[in-house]
């Protein structure tokens, strides 16, 4: 029976594998793949906007290479096809095959701990709408992630600590999403086994790590490899990428219009207070590992891994549409390791869990890809309905942490109180100043746009300081020094998202010390797209100017500085000192 | 009994290999059954290209400079908030559009077109919106807005038919069709044809060409939806 329902997924599967799906993203895997066949992976970091972990260029080498023997990639009539059928074919067999690694690893562990129902969970899971569609349709890769981590579990059954660590540095530097996990998996081999086996888990890690990078050492190319594990923190700077959490509902129902820069509680941005959010729910789930029974310590380290990825969609800003995926594996374990005692709720709440991720990964689809699926809604009436999925999974977060962890918290509710008042705390010092009416200087603030011609505008330096260490140097206007400010270089243009929350921008302008004399340049401040202040052409020689400028009731406040003649060479102009008043 | 045993192992063993021969015959028929719809989808499917945005390697060097290269990250550029209006000059058309995309227009043009440079051609290969007067093409037309855009394609050589049509109403409440035609001699399709009702002029419709690549299909679609005609 159970090998009849999975063989029904599997042929389910080869069915949909020509389903071009999320056409970008199966394109970006194309073009990264010809790149690392080509070129290797170093240069594929270097000369493309890759910004997936090594590992995964490994795959992507392998179909690469794969497909030049069936196929010519540089035919670019074939190639990029969203309907070329040999790619489509080769990347998907791998998603599938991952799928089957998850359904076996649910198999063994359900045997392994001795529980039953493992061949129908893993049917359930195989048959599952929601990973049918991230993976064979959408053309994701988040099983690999999902797969690879429960191996690692699978390998904590079997008293195998170091192995599940080799198999979880794998894990992360496949799919990033898994580095969410590197605190609470070390934490739980120390509290589990000892500081010794945690050092040796270390040192496995370590020795994994090292040689899936080794090309990035051994040429010499740490600093490539350091760029690429930073470059995502802030690649698509809003709300919600198409996930529908809390920040989308923010957003008016559309994440990707708002900057998480914009200040949501005093001078607090949304990405701050969404990270100090996840920091707090990130706490509890540690602390359910570290205060955990010993025997306990596996069972109270899944319940927190699902925790923690619930945490990361609804919590940070950012977040994409998939990122619940290892939930739909997650809460299958959740049975075998009795924190779901009885299979039918366990199955209740993976209908749930799975049709939350699905209409979510489906409705993004429809947004992005409409012909790729069935959808009889306008998109007016679409980002009406994301209201009500976003309501469905705030739900779904917020019964599951009270369903697993209300007795955790009950127990030990001064840990608890500890970790929010330490939140509060932040949250407080941050706007003190704030609060009190103090003038908070600009330069806290991170702006939600920035536009530059030459270099970036840096905070308490010129400009040239962004060239490196050797070109640092404070702001000034005729040797006249400022400690706060920030340092531009016409054209520029930087935009805050105050939010109203102040009434008066307080600044001195004027073009740095270490500018050209040969061009001149205007200050120009713009509130909602309003010009607010106009400055007269200033040049080198020009002293420093100050002014005071309401901008009460303006959300989006602009700082622009133009050039007035042909060119804008040497034009390092510095906002100096820029205060803001409530 | 030897000979029986003898006779029983040699049913036993007929029966292994039936089985083996079923199973092989299934699997054969399974793999027919999949390379044959593979080769169907293959075969009818029409597709279109799709590369990646922003930087990116489509080809080794020495022949990229025949690759698309896109010029803007259309990404950025649909969520910007920075864009402006373009107003038609010798139609009071007006669309939204990126401050960063220049628009180009053609000196005493009848049909007053106007596009971006966003790709390989020459901009006035690539036409964003032109206002097409539909008795200079076919006088029978005029007032015939879905008639005229079911055969647009043969008002031009390399096009041999129609692959589909939509009615749409942008959010400006202007009312069209959507259609894409079938390239002669070749299993792609045109990228989509928008083409507008003007309220009060039966003899023009305003048409825009989906000039952009796959990556800017969001910029194109909030610019369709900004078209407005003012009487």
């Amino acid at each position: 029976m159970y090998f009849l329902l999975l063989f029904l997924g599997f042929v389910t599967r080869l069915f949909l594998v020509p389903i071009p799906g999320f056409k970008a993203d199966i394109a970006f895997w194309k073009g990264w793949g010809l790149a690392v066949a080509d070129r290797g992976i170093i240069w594929l970091i270097n000369n493309t906007n890759y910004n997936y972990p090594p590992g995964f260029a490994y795959i992507l080498d392998f179909i690469g290479k794969t497909y030049k023997l069936f196929a010519d990639p540089y035919n670019i009539d074939q190639y990029w096809m969203d309907n070329n059928l040999l790619y489509l074919f080769l990347f998907k067999i791998l998603i599938i095959l991952s799928d089957i690694g998850i359904v076996f690893l649910i198999i063994k562990i359900s045997k392994k701990l001795k529980m039953e129902w493992g061949w129908l969970l893993a049917s359930i899971f195989f048959l599952n709408p929601a990973v049918l569609f991230d993976g064979v349709i959408w053309g994701q890769v988040d099983q690999f992630g999902l797969f690879l981590f429960l191996w690692a579990i699978y390998f904590f059954i079997d008293e195998k600590p170091k192995l599940a660590s080799i198999i979880f540095t794998i894990a992360w530097l496949m799919k990033w999403q898994n580095i969410l996990f590197i605190p609470i998996f070390y934490l739980f081999i120390y509290k589990k086994y000892s500081f010794s086996d945690l050092i040796k888990s270390f040192a496995v890690s370590l020795g994994t790590f090292a040689i899936i990078i080794f090309p990035f050492w051994f040429y010499r190319e740490m600093a490539s490899l350091l760029n690429l594990f930073t470059v995502n923190s802030n690649w698509f700077p809003w709300y919600s990428l198409n996930a529908f959490n809390g920040w989308w509902i923010a957003s008016g129902l559309n994440g990707m219009k708002i900057s998480d820069k914009t200040l949501v509680l005093g001078i607090i941005n949304a990405k701050q207070f969404g990270l100090l959010l996840f920091s707090l729910f990130y706490f509890i789930a540690s602390l359910n590992i570290f205060l955990a029974k010993k025997e306990e310590s596996l069972k109270q380290f899944v319940l927190s891994s699902a925790l923690v990825i619930l945490s990361f969609f609804h919590l940070l800003t950012q977040s994409h549409e998939r990122y619940l995926f290892h939930l739909l594996g997650f809460v299958i374990i959740f049975y075998f390791f009795k924190i779901e005692k009885k299979l039918t709720h366990t199955i209740g709440l993976l209908s749930i869990v799975s049709l939350g991720i699905f209409l979510n990964m489906y409705v993004s689809m429809a947004f992005n890809y409409p012909d790729q699926v069935y959808w009889p809604f306008s998109t007016e009436t679409t980002r009406s309905l994301t209201l009500y999925i976003s309501m469905f999974q705030i739900v779904t977060f917020i019964y599951i942490f009270v369903r697993y962890f209300s007795s955790f918290i009950r127990k030990n509710y001064l840990w608890v109180v500890a970790a929010s008042v330490v939140f509060m705390g932040f949250l407080i010092t941050k706007n003190y100043s704030y609060f009190l009416g103090k003038p908070i200087s600009l330069t806290k603030i991170t702006p939600v746009g920035i536009q530059q011609d030459y270099l970036k505008p840096m905070i308490n330096m010129t400009v040239e300081s962004a060239r490196g260490v050797k070109y640092w140097n404070r702001l000034s206007n005729n040797y006249y020094f400022y400690n706060q400010g920030i340092g531009a270089h016409a054209n520029s243009e930087i935009s805050y998202g105050l939010g109203k929350r102040f009434s008066k921008l307080i600044t001195d302008f004027g073009i740095d010390t270490e500018a050209g004399d040969q061009n001149k340049a205007v200050f120009i401040i713009q509130g909602d797209g309003r010009e607010l202040y106009r400055s007269k052409p200033k040049g080198k020689y020009d002293l420093p100017e100050s002014i005071s400028v309401s901008i009460y009731g303006i959300d989006k406040l602009s700082l622009i500085v133009q050039k007035t003649g042909e060119s804008n060479n040497g034009l390092h102009a510095d906002w100096l000192n820029p205060v803001l008043i409530r | 009994m030897d000979t029986k045993n003898k006779e029983e192992d040699f049913v036993v063993e007929a029966g292994k290999k039936n089985l083996i021969t079923i199973n092989i015959v299934i699997l054969v028929i399974f793999l027919l059954i999949i390379g044959g719809v593979y080769y169907w989808v293959s075969k009818t499917s029409k597709g279109q290209q799709v590369f990646p945005a922003g930087i990116n390697y489509l080809l080794p060097k020495g022949e990229e400079a025949k690759k698309p290269v896109l010029l803007y990250d259309f990404a950025k550029l649909s969520e910007s908030s920075d864009w402006v209006t373009y107003k038609g000059k010798a139609y009071s058309y007006s669309f939204q559009h990126p401050k960063a995309l220049a628009p180009l227009s053609f000196p005493n043009d009848k049909s007053d077109a106007v596009t971006f440079k966003v790709n390989e051609l020459p901009p006035e290969q690539s036409l964003l919106l032109t206002v097409e007067i539909v008795s200079s093409r076919d006088k029978n037309l005029v007032g015939k807005p879905e008639e005229f855009a079911k055969n647009y394609w043969k008002f031009f050589s390399g096009l041999s038919g129609l692959n589909k049509i939509e009615p749409i109403t942008n959010e400006k409440g202007l009312k069209g069709y959507k259609a894409a035609y079938l390239v002669k001699g070749s299993k792609t399709v045109t990228s989509d044809n928008y083409f507008f009702q003007v309220e009060g002029n039966d003899d023009i419709l305003l048409h825009i060409g989906d000039i952009f690549p796959t990556e800017g299909k969001a910029v194109l679609n909030r610019l369709v939806n900004s078209l407005e005609y003012l009487k």
